[in-house]
């Protein structure tokens, strides 16, 4: 349904429309003077089927026709359950002269299509223009059985796709319907292809369709010629695949490839000329023509928890095993080759190495893998593990016996097979170390407790760690090193930041105080204020004196302190006297009124004044 | 986007590169082992040489060290468990086997062989971290301090501490570093490949007066003889290269003792450091 407003769309080629160009000038003043003119129409809306009755293979236009309107509408037509109508409409807008009268209306076409046999009612549904709102009347579509004619398409298309089908096609063979959960089967991808059919290449190899299986890489195709299949001679090409099977379950299965056919060129259109779209003028038109294979449904059983061995790590298949070591006797320290060989078939690309763990005794390195077979599916075949053991300890030492567990899948039961142990002397090793006998001194005892050389010396089956160069970069080399460094730098500036910045805000609020005290003491002569003079004096003589002396809290400060303080910085006598006969001054006024209030007060605050700037 | 799938693909190509790096170096140490089994000391020993070419690992230089001691090449022997100590300082076999071979191979240890336990070259990075530790930890203390308003005495007792810490760990991060370069300058006489003509010749090694060999000699070395190189104004190996296209280093033992010049095949450097 369209909800979006509706746009007309010229149907007309550009060759027309060139010639049409002037006229639509001639159009467009007399549209314009008429749609002025029809400004005053009644607005109406008609809606029928064009054809009203067709056959289910056809199609039909539904077509609503708004008179005395331009304007683009706005609306959604109602859905109708066997109807598919496009929201795509072509819109036509005309205007002409009735009986002198001028008339405007549009017109808009959607394509339906029925999807089944009957009739169908458009009921009608709500247009918006402009501001107004029209109603679009309903209207009924007839669709009848298909005729003759259509049913003799329908087979016709139906015989060509089941020609295509014969055409092309693949085939998958497994050797059983069912599978076992990890087991690996040998299977077989055909790919049928009639001679007739002009196939220029195989464009990709089949490809699994289906998560329930893994399968292995696709190499060249084996090609088989003259095949004769449903009456029709075909060439075959064959993958052979190990597939295994991920899960239990009833699980489907598919294949699709795709191939490159030349293809006749569709000769109804001009523009589809070999000379545009074809390299070799239309004699090679190649198409991609993808084939799909049937769907097969495949059980994957899971493998019986009755009877599972504890050693089992999911090998499936039919195996036998054999273990052999390089030699029999070693020097302590030498290392000893074990192989460890399983025959037969079976999915040998998920067969871990069996665990054979250190001890005491010996000490056991990484497996080498190696299989002699299908490289490709690794199905059938031979499976090596080599490992190397290094004996730790002189005596006979047992190389134990390698047990294997296996599913098998044709048996459907579990498995064991077991090598024998091998026995392995191990001599102490003193063999390579006489090339350098050391002097024996006669009468010398030799020593039991000596550096035992027998254990010295001793190959590593493992490199351990891996280094790119030995000289490895010192941390006075490494960037990140000093990049580090700029952690501890940044707190350290911010630090001493805080710290100078704490120290200087002390200083100037303590500047701040002093001036204003100051203040406060002129102010207090201007307004005949003795005991003010004398509390902002004894209150700037603390803050001076705290200062200088560092003390920590200057309001705590008594007169006598004051003077102590003052002592301390070896001020002169008078000085201290000066002051002292001040602060008795202040501690009077405070404790004893206003006894002081007779002595002028500009003499006063001089004296405090110059007293306050000769402290040190 | 053309740069992106261009940056992907050598992305790829870079990863599938290293994997195969990685995997060479590993082969090759298991076929050398595997040969060692089979008692084919010379294929495995090439196949240990080949891995090393590729990337080094203590037990490669290990077994490697072996492999020339029990061909009686013991200069070669004390080269490779020299490399592995380096790779594994801590490697008590490794020690006890290179004790084994000086003693064998009858050289003394010198000096850099047995370093002040403190100052050795493997201690250069935890003297640097100790270092730079002590150095920002006092830093900010003392500028927490100057924040707090501690009072003087105080951090002037802590300032003298810090110093002196500071100057200990200097001394270390100074001594290793000394430690460290000698290391790179060492050499090991390797000695000659023993031939047929060779059986009544000394094992010694000539450090001549000039680089030549119609030049007289100054004095010997014996195989598994450390030296350490000259260098030169640009901090590289003094070297020598004679008509006959040998070329000469001009090396001293750890005491200055021995002092002479000496083919650059007879030595092996303990650490490649690329400047030639």
């Amino acid at each position: 349904m369209f909800k979006k407003p509706l746009r007309s769309s010229l149907p007309f080629p550009l060759t027309v429309r060139a010639c049409l160009f002037l006229t639509a000038w001639t159009s467009l003043a007399l549209s314009l003077h008429s749609g002025l003119m029809a400004q005053n129409q009644a607005m109406r809306a008609e809606a029928s089927f064009s054809p009203p009755s067709i056959t289910v293979s056809n199609g039909t236009t539904y077509k609503v026709v708004l008179f005395g309107t331009q304007e683009t509408p706005q609306g959604a037509i109602p859905s109708i359950p066997g109807l598919t109508i496009s929201n795509n409409p072509q819109v036509f807008r005309t205007a002409s002269f009735r009986n002198g009268t001028p008339s405007v209306k549009m017109e808009m076409s959607f394509q339906v299509k029925p999807l089944k046999q009957g009739t169908f009612i458009l009921p009608s549904w709500d247009l918006k223009v402009g501001s107004k709102t029209l109603r679009v009347p309903e209207a009924s579509l007839q669709v009848l059985a298909p005729s003759q004619q259509d049913l003799i398409r329908l087979e016709r298309e139906k015989q060509q796709r089941e020609d295509l089908k014969q055409a092309a096609f693949i085939e998958f063979d497994a050797p059983r319907p069912f599978l076992f959960e990890g087991e690996t089967i040998l299977a077989t991808i055909s790919l049928f292809l009639w001679d007739r059919l002009p196939v220029t290449r195989i464009e990709q190899a089949p490809v699994k369709i289906g998560d329930s299986f893994s399968m292995t890489e696709l190499r060249q195709p084996n090609e088989k010629r003259n095949v004769r299949r449903n009456g029709k001679s075909y060439t075959v090409f064959s993958w052979p695949i190990g597939l295994t099977a991920a899960m239990a379950g009833d699980h489907d299965l598919t294949f699709k490839t795709s191939i490159r056919i030349r293809a006749n060129n569709p000769r109804n259109s001009p523009f589809n000329s070999p000379f545009f779209n074809d390299p070799f003028f239309g004699f090679g038109r190649e198409e991609s023509l993808e084939i799909l294979g049937p769907k097969q449904t495949i059980e994957v059983r899971a493998l019986p928890m009755k009877g599972r061995p504890a050693g089992f790590q999911g090998a499936i298949g039919s195996f036998t095993s054999l273990s052999s070591i390089d030699v029999d006797r070693v020097s302590l320290g030498d290392p000893v080759r074990l192989t460890f060989e399983l025959s037969g078939t079976g999915n040998f690309s998920a067969i871990p190495a069996p665990q054979i763990s250190s001890d005491k005794q010996l000490k056991v390195g990484p497996p080498a893998f190696s299989f002699e077979g299908n490289q490709l599916t690794k199905h059938e075949g031979k499976q090596s593990f080599e490992y190397i053991l290094t004996p730790l300890s002189a005596g006979l030492v047992e190389i134990p016996a390698i047990k294997f567990s296996y599913f098998d899948p044709l048996e459907e039961r579990f498995l064991s097979t077991r090598t024998s142990a091998h026995p392995l002397r191990v001599d102490p090793g003193e063999n390579w170390n006489s090339a350098n006998p050391q002097p024996v001194v006669e009468g010398e005892v030799s020593n039991e407790d000596a550096v035992p050389t027998v254990d010295l010396f001793q190959t590593e089956s493992d490199p351990g760690e891996w280094f790119p160069a030995l000289q490895r970069k010192t941390l006075l080399e490494n960037t990140n090193f000093w990049l580090l460094q700029l952690i501890p730098l940044v707190g350290f500036c911010s630090l001493s930041l805080l710290g100078f910045r704490r120290k200087t805000a002390g200083i100037e609020k303590q500047r701040q105080k002093e001036n204003a005290l100051l203040r406060q003491m002129k102010d207090s002569v201007g307004f005949k204020d003795a005991p003010a003079l004398l509390r902002a004096f004894r209150d700037l003589l603390r803050l001076r004196i705290a200062s200088l002396r560092k003390h920590p809290n200057p309001s705590s400060l008594s007169s006598e302190e004051i003077l102590s303080l003052l002592r301390l910085g070896n001020n002169p006598e008078e000085i201290i006297q000066e002051a002292r006969e001040l602060l008795r001054s202040c501690d009077d006024q405070e404790f004893a009124g206003n006894e002081l209030a007779r002595q002028p007060l500009e003499s006063l605050y001089r004296t405090s004044h110059g007293l306050l700037k000769k402290l040190k | 986007m053309r740069s992106f799938a261009f940056g992907i693909l050598l992305y790829a190509f870079g990863a599938n590169a290293c994997a195969l790096f990685a995997d060479s170096q590993n082969r090759l140490f298991y076929d050398a082992v595997r040969a060692e089994a089979s008692g084919d000391l010379d294929s495995a020993i090439e196949a240990y040489e080949g891995s090393a070419q590729v990337a080094h690992s203590a037990n490669l230089h290990g077994n490697l060290a072996n492999l020339y001691f029990k061909k009686e090449q013991f200069g070669r022997s004390i080269l490779n468990y020299r490399k592995a100590l380096i790779l594994d300082p801590d490697h008590d076999d490794f020690s006890a086997n290179l004790s084994f071979a000086l003693e064998i191979a009858q050289v003394r240890s010198g000096d850099t062989d047995k370093p002040f336990v403190s100052f050795k070259a493997s201690t250069l990075d935890l003297w640097t971290a100790a270092l730079g530790v002590c150095f920002w930890s006092g830093l900010l203390l003392l500028s927490a301090f100057f924040f707090f308003r501690m009072d003087k005495v105080r951090t002037s007792i802590f300032l003298c501490l810090w110093l002196g810490i500071l100057g200990f760990c200097s001394l270390g991060v100074i001594k290793a570093k000394e430690k460290h370069d000698l290391v790179g300058r060492e050499v090991i006489v390797l000695g000659r490949i023993p031939g047929p003509s060779d059986a009544n010749r000394s094992k010694a090694i000539s450090l001549r007066r000039f680089a030549g060999s119609t030049s007289s000699a100054n004095t010997s070395v014996i195989p598994g003889e450390s030296l350490f190189l000259d260098l030169d104004d640009k901090g590289t190996a003094r070297a020598h290269l004679s008509p006959d296209g040998r070329k000469w280093y001009l090396a001293r033992s750890s005491n200055g003792r021995k002092r002479g010049w000496i083919r650059a095949n007879e030595v092996g450097r303990i650490l490649e450091t690329g400047k030639e």
